[in-house]
């Protein structure tokens, strides 16, 4: 089965996957109606990726009152608006806070885009990795491995890491600007 | 913060203190605090859209009002219980004098809220700060709605 | 009043036909309501009003008052006794004599009456049913700890036997059939909700007929046909109901109807419990005496009247009832009424320590029916689960 990983390493928090998971999904862009969700905090240079990570035995699909989650060929847990009644159950059991809700308040959800994920195609700096899970898995050791072999874990203040923390922050400001008043 | 606001339930975080229970202003209260094995369940109207009890209802009772609510109008209802056999939480009852009971969200002041201090009944807008507060194990979660 | 709306029926199906005409844009003023009660209530809520002693001012429908006051006329205290199709009157009686009114659109809400079995003795004082105000009347004047054996285990029958309980009375209850509530729940789940029942200190008797009503004026008892007997002072006949036709065919039968429950009579339409109606299910006609069917073909008969389109597919039967400690929920066929209408294929139960469900399916392994009883719980995931894949496998969207 095809997993979607992200290499946290990676990720600079520059927000085009939310951006482009948006547009894909309902034509506009708008981080807050984005299935997948970076939230950064540049003055520790972290961001934390939220995004539904398809569990095999789903809470969202097992509080689901409607049976309107199902898995389909992609491995991906799918709403079914025609059932969904929106009571958002679902958002409340996912204990990774990743399903999140429109301005109608209904449930969104990542569906890896049909197995054609459109975060990971965005992604400019390889942060956001789909394949095969063993190739997934290997990629993310390789990622740690890289982390640690460059230093990104402890250690003092690199060059790279400047940038990297830099490069978000911008990006971020960036995004503050145009949408003023924006949480994120 | 925009999209409209909705009263989040996080039964996870209930510790059973019935501060909602007393706050509720309806005659019969309309949100109710269940002991279940896993801890306790709340049962109150999610205000779903599309709801199932508006569905069913052929009394013209039940209604979506323009800030989501779904309104319950006791002057058109006939206690058909209609509503009561396709709701999945017990949301909409009925009531001792045979009436039906359902929340109103207090006109978009829920009383609830406002007496919960555990963080367990939450008013706001979709994507909501307070949601994102500590959760408890999934599994401890589902044990309370029952599914475990 | 020619034009106007003739409303035969002040109950539900006639009061909220009558609304659902005001909300279409219908002049209220041109609406006439023909009743012999008013102002109207819900019968759903006789065994409430029967064991918490709420004041009848409560259990009486506010629209009814709203009616009258958006200009709707009311002759209460009417009865409607004759029908002319072709000059398009009806004879009414009131207590001065009888009179005609003249009709545009008629509509024939007249309801149903409890039916009461050929038995010796249920013309006896003391013998009531539980339809109207007045049965509850006189079962809530009953000294306390009298005895009482109600006839039926029906949703009304079980509903009575409990608030005539929480009174305080001894109550016994009878069914022909060889389980409680037959219509409504398969075997298992209906012994679920008899053991409750027994628990509650209802004596509960299945396939047990009754021979006689026994008394001179008043009601002492009821025998058995196995020549078992039990004395008490009242006795409720929950039997079922038989629709109030009369205006319209002389044999006692449901009033056939269309999808918009227009009868074969130009401008004469008929709804609720003296009307047959849709099955959203099969598509077949049925005879159900329930409150959202009444409000169902309320809505439809208005959109017809007023010359809006009216596609329909019929009802979804969606029943809940809370028997003492037990609610009952029923969506869609029960397996006695699909065997009736041919439709039934496999039911599976499974249940709980506290909790029983069956699913109802037909030959195709479609969902027809879901049923659950439970105590204890306060919510059941599942109902609706099974509303909405019975209208999704049954053809869409209700309307």
């Amino acid at each position: 089965m095809f997993v979607l990983g992200v290499i946290y390493e990676n990720c600079t928090g520059c927000h085009l996957c939310e951006l482009a998971c948006s547009y894909k999904h309902g034509g506009t862009f708008n981080p807050l109606l984005s299935r997948i969700t970076i939230l950064t905090k540049p003055e520790v240079q972290t961001s934390v990726q939220v995004y539904c990570l398809q569990c095999n035995d789903a809470a969202c699909e097992r509080v689901c009152p409607v049976d309107a989650i199902k898995r389909d060929k992609s491995g991906a847990y799918v709403i079914d608006y025609s059932r969904c009644i929106g009571c958002r159950e679902c958002a409340y059991a996912c204990p990774f806070g990743a399903i999140s809700f429109d301005f109608k308040a209904r449930p969104i959800k990542c569906d890896l885009c049909g197995g054609e994920p459109e975060c990971v195609d965005v992604c400019p700096h390889d942060a956001i990795i789909f394949g095969p899970e063993e190739k997934v898995s290997r990629e993310l050791k390789r990622a740690k491995a890289t982390g640690v072999a460059y230093g990104i874990y402890g250690g003092a203040e690199s060059p790279y890491r400047r940038k990297k923390a830099e490069e978000a922050e911008n990006f971020l400001r960036e995004i503050w600007k145009r949408n003023e008043g924006l949480e994120l | 913060m925009s999209g409209k606001q909705l009263l989040h339930i996080l039964p996870e975080r209930c510790t059973g203190c019935m501060d909602c229970v007393k706050a509720c202003p309806m005659e019969e209260p309309a949100i109710r605090i269940p002991k279940t094995p896993g801890g306790w369940d709340i049962v109150v109207c999610r205000h779903c859209s599309p709801a199932p009890c508006v569905d069913a209802c052929k009394f013209g009772a039940l209604w979506v009002k323009e800030d989501g609510t779904v309104f319950l109008a006791k002057e058109l209802c006939t206690s058909c219980k209609a509503c009561a056999a396709v709701c999945p939480f017990g949301a909409v009852f009925l009531g001792p004098t045979g009436e039906m009971v359902k929340c109103d969200l207090c006109n978009g002041e829920p009383k609830c809220v406002e007496a919960c201090k555990e963080g367990a009944l939450l008013y706001g807008g979709t994507p909501d700060k307070g949601l994102a507060r500590e959760r408890k194990p999934v599994r401890e979660l589902l044990s309370i709605r029952g599914f475990v | 009043m020619s034009g106007g709306t003739v409303i035969v029926g002040g109950g539900i199906g006639g009061v909220y036909t009558a609304m659902n005409l005001i909300r279409e844009g219908f002049p209220p003023e041109k609406i006439t309501i023909i009743a012999r009660e008013w102002p109207a209530y819900s019968r759903h809520r006789l065994a409430e009003f029967l064991s918490s002693k709420v004041p009848f001012g409560r259990i009486a429908l506010g629209l009814s008052k709203r009616l009258s006051w958006m200009g709707v006329r009311v002759l209460a205290g009417t009865e409607a006794i004759s029908l002319d199709t072709a000059e398009k009157t009806v004879g009414i009686k009131t207590n001065g004599g009888t009179s005609e009114v003249e009709y545009g659109n008629l509509v024939v809400a007249t309801g149903g009456r409890p039916f009461l079995p050929p038995i010796p003795g249920v013309g006896l004082k003391g013998v009531v049913t539980f339809h109207g105000s007045n049965d509850v009347e006189f079962l809530s004047s009953l000294p306390g700890g009298s005895r009482t054996v109600v006839i039926g285990a029906g949703l009304v029958g079980l509903t009575a036997a409990v608030a005539l309980r929480k009174l305080g009375h001894g109550v016994t209850v009878i069914e022909a059939r060889g389980r409680i509530l037959p219509n409504l729940l398969e075997g298992p789940l209906a012994e679920f909700v008899g053991d409750h029942l027994t628990r509650l200190g209802i004596q509960v008797l299945t396939s047990s007929l009754v021979e006689e009503v026994e008394g001179d004026e008043w009601v002492e008892g009821v025998r058995l046909r196995g020549g078992e007997e039990f004395w008490a002072k009242s006795v409720v006949m929950a039997t079922g109901v038989r629709p109030n036709s009369g205006l319209l065919r002389r044999d006692g039968r449901p009033i056939e109807v269309d999808e918009a429950g227009r009868t074969g009579f130009p401008g004469v339409y008929a709804l609720g419990d003296c009307a047959m109606s849709r099955d959203f299910i099969t598509g077949e006609f049925v005879y159900r005496p329930l409150g959202f069917v009444a409000g169902h073909y309320a809505q439809l008969v208005a959109r017809a009247i007023v010359g809006r389109a009216v596609a329909d597919r019929g009802v979804i039967p969606t029943v809940y009832e809370a028997i003492g400690p037990v609610e009952v929920y029923a969506v869609g066929l029960g397996g006695a009424e699909a065997e009736k209408l041919g439709v039934l294929g496999d039911v599976e139960v499974e249940g709980g320590e506290n909790w029983r469900e069956a699913r109802v399916f037909d030959a195709d392994g479609r969902l027809i029916g879901w049923e659950r009883v439970q105590s204890g719980h306060l919510h059941s995931v599942g109902s609706a689960n099974a509303y909405l894949r019975i209208r999704e496998l049954h053809g869409g969207r209700a309307e």
